[in-house]
């Protein structure tokens, strides 16, 4: 058979705006720039975004130019041109970021219609060269623009790379393509980074630092990304339900799998690490943990979208909490599993042009849930022994409403439109102030008649609730305004409501917190008119509030008797 | 001429992992009497071993290639309370399954796994480290499984 070979044609400018929509969110298309500043060796990456004039951080489109600068090897005018072209040449080094040479230009076509590189090599720094994609359509011809620099730009561009190599690389173009505000773009580098290239920033031998800033009309300092493990390995504990401790992660598997070619090849086996943490709400303020336990737990982050199979290739996470199709739920969000891979697995895995996404085949994926069975199982009985711990009472009545309460104002909302009070507030309010010194002081943590002990409250928030004997006869609550932290309330421990309802539910039931913010909230509605109605005597609204606590009190002591089983029902 | 099919021992109602192969499939299982009790069904019913593969795969249910059993005397499995033996052998079958999953080519080429996992007893503590043991037993099964491929192979050849 004749064959022959015959040119086809490229449409350049199509062909740009296809690799402009290979789909990338702006943070992902700025840590693939980040990628090949990693590979070109750089030891330290500043990432900035420059506002548009007139638009702040919450707009959207609001970012003008993109610019990474690098400290790594750097280019000279031909490897620039090189960079620019379509597709790799293939000489990658062993676990390179970098694989089909499409990087640049896919992630900066999506954040921007020109990039302009400007590099450092050996001390001699290159002229700007910018693919821009409207010069492109203009010539339908894959051209780049290259212009000497001005004085003032060797100067700028020298400042930017005071090292003898390095890069630039600026995006700009950005007003034509839709993107999400750049609060919400620094918000996931800043969150994610510190992930992704953890295993590069921590590195013993050649630590990588990577800084963030966003410009508005000035050049504020960096914010430097630190590293995170999500899996918190340094912290983990071997596994043992015996002995959970609720604060700790738990190694549930550390395994190589093996992958057979079935040709007689040989890969490296694909490292497996799965990890359980405890349920979030364990920091939260219904949680029994003290506060430096709470704030473990809180470190963790455990949520949905923090869970499930973090894949790094070569070090670096390419993929952000995979379900495996399916196969880890949302009842297993405390669940995570770190799969590393290297370029050796990337035909196995199908690793796309992106290196963000890859697929599972049937067969691997059943070997996976087969291994991953029994960590799944192991996360799902931490979470059932974290629920149980939270539907414990926590044994100080009053703090979990305390805490929950920490961050609700108690204002008058007569009050909040006026300046400074008139005279007889203030002398209301130190006289209210004087007289909850007292009750403060006895009631404080375990004082006489407070159930509850100090020790155990340690560091909590102020008491905005306390059970005690010391309440009128016949009233289940009496207010108090502590000078410096506002209202708090005691709750009879002598009354029938109390003794019959109130202490058979859990300290942290809802039950119970929606009793207690009921009797606050009439708490701060007494004192603030007590406080603020200076046209009415401040005898008289103590005379109302005396008759309306005998009349409520009384209330619910009948209400009490006639209904003595109502929670036993 | 003749050649020696196998031989079994051990008492009657003591703790077993085993494993059938037949062509390129591998089946694990456990039992709590002495295996071929248990392996009687694996020929037999239709929810067993053969079952399964006259379901996967009929032509290699009912060809001529041989079928192979290796079985495993689990004694820490004995020494837990009899209430417990159940458990744990369960707790070794699945993180043998797991030892598969992790690296099939000790048994090569039987690549194709016809068992299922049993659920893993998490909340479960036993006197013994189930990853340990399950990794030499995978480990016996896959050296008597090639020593009989050898050995099957070469009586092919004679």
């Amino acid at each position: 058979m004749n064959t022959t070979t015959q040119t086809i044609d490229v449409h350049a400018a199509r062909l740009c705006q296809a690799i402009a929509r290979i789909g990338y969110e702006p943070q992902i298309a700025l840590m693939d720039i980040v990628d090949n500043a990693v590979t070109a060796k750089a030891s330290t990456i500043h990432i900035s975004l420059f506002l548009a004039p007139g638009k702040t951080l919450k707009n959207r489109n609001s970012v003008q130019k993109y610019q990474v600068v690098d400290d790594g090897v750097g280019m000279t005018n031909e490897e620039i041109r090189a960079a620019f072209s379509l597709g790799a040449n293939g000489k990658y080094a062993p676990h390179s970021l970098s694989k089909y040479g499409m990087g640049l230009k896919s992630a900066g076509l999506s954040l921007g219609n020109r990039i302009h590189i400007v590099s450092k090599k050996e001390g001699q720094l290159s002229s700007r060269q910018t693919f821009d994609v409207d010069l492109i359509a203009q010539k339908d011809a894959f051209v780049i623009l290259v212009s000497l620099l001005s004085s003032d730009e060797v100067a700028y561009y020298g400042s930017l790379i005071p090292a003898a190599s390095g890069t630039v690389i600026e995006i700009d173009g950005c007003e034509s393509i839709n993107h999400q505000s750049s609060s919400t773009t620094v918000r996931k580098l800043e969150e994610r980074m510190g992930v992704v290239y953890a295993s590069f920033i921590s590195d013993a031998i050649r630590p990588l630092s990577i800084g963030i800033r966003v410009c508005a009309g000035d050049l504020p300092d960096f914010k430097l990304i630190t590293p995170l493990d999500i899996l918190f390995r340094d912290q983990a504990k071997a596994w043992d339900l015996a002995t959970y401790d609720y604060v700790s992660p738990y190694l549930l598997l550390d395994e190589d799998l093996k992958l057979d070619m079935g040709d007689g090849k040989t890969i490296p086996p694909i490292r497996l690490i799965a990890v359980a943490l405890p349920q979030d709400k364990l920091g939260g303020p219904s949680s029994p943990l003290n506060p430096d336990q709470k704030s473990l737990v809180k470190r963790y982050q455990v949520s949905r979208p923090n869970a499930g199979c973090f894949i790094y290739r070569n070090g670096r996470l390419i993929q952000w909490g995979n379900d495996l199709e399916g196969f880890l739920t949302k009842d297993e969000f405390n669940l995570r599993i770190r799969m590393d891979l290297t370029e050796e697995h990337d035909d196995v895995l199908h690793v796309d042009v992106t290196k963000q996404r890859l697929e599972i085949d049937d067969e691997l994926l059943a070997r996976l849930k087969r291994i991953l069975g029994d960590p799944r199982d192991s996360a799902k009985a931490v979470m059932k022994k974290c629920t149980a711990l939270l539907d414990k009472p926590t044994g100080i009545e009053g703090a979990a409403y305390s805490e929950r309460s920490a961050n609700v104002a108690e204002d008058d909302p007569e009050e909040m439109a006026t300046g400074t009070p008139p005279e007889e507030v203030l002398l209301r309010q130190q006289e209210q102030a004087v007289e909850a010194e007292t009750i403060k002081d006895a009631t404080q943590n375990g004082g006489a008649g407070v159930t509850g002990g100090a020790a155990m409250l340690g560091e909590a928030p102020f008491a905005k609730i306390r059970y005690t004997d010391g309440v009128e006869y016949r009233h289940l609550w009496t207010p108090y305004r502590d000078a410096k932290e506002g209202v708090f309330v005691c709750i009879n421990t002598h009354h029938p409501f109390y003794t019959e309802f109130m202490a058979s539910l859990a300290d942290n039931s809802p039950e119970r917190l929606l009793l207690e913010a009921l009797i606050f909230g009439a708490g701060v509605g007494q004192i603030n008119t007590a406080g603020n109605l200076y046209e009415v005597e401040l005898e008289d609204i103590k005379k109302v509030f005396s008759r309306f606590h005998n009349n409520c009190g009384s209330y619910l002591a009948d209400f009490t008797s006639e209904n003595i089983n109502l929670l036993s029902k | 001429m003749t050649t020696l099919a196998g031989t079994i021992w051990g008492q009657l109602r003591t703790s077993h992992l085993y494993a059938v192969f037949k062509g390129p499939y591998i089946y694990f299982g456990e039992t709590g009497h002495v295996p071929p009790v248990r392996w009687k069904g694996h020929l037999t019913s239709d929810a067993d071993f053969i079952g399964k593969l006259k379901r996967v795969d009929p032509a290699v249910a009912f060809d001529e290639t041989p079928i192979f059993f290796v079985g495993i005397h689990i004694s820490v499995a004995d020494d837990e309370p009899e209430t417990k033996r159940k458990i744990a052998r369960r707790a070794i079958e699945a993180e043998l399954h797991r030892r598969f999953s992790l690296d099939p080519m000790p048994v090569s080429p039987a690549t194709n796994l016809l068992s299922s996992s049993p659920p893993v007893p998490v909340r479960h503590q036993f006197n013994f480290n189930k990853v340990t043991v399950a990794n030499t037993v995978y480990a016996m099964i896959a050296d008597e499984y090639q020593k009989w491929l050898v050995r099957n192979n070469n009586d092919v050849k004679k």
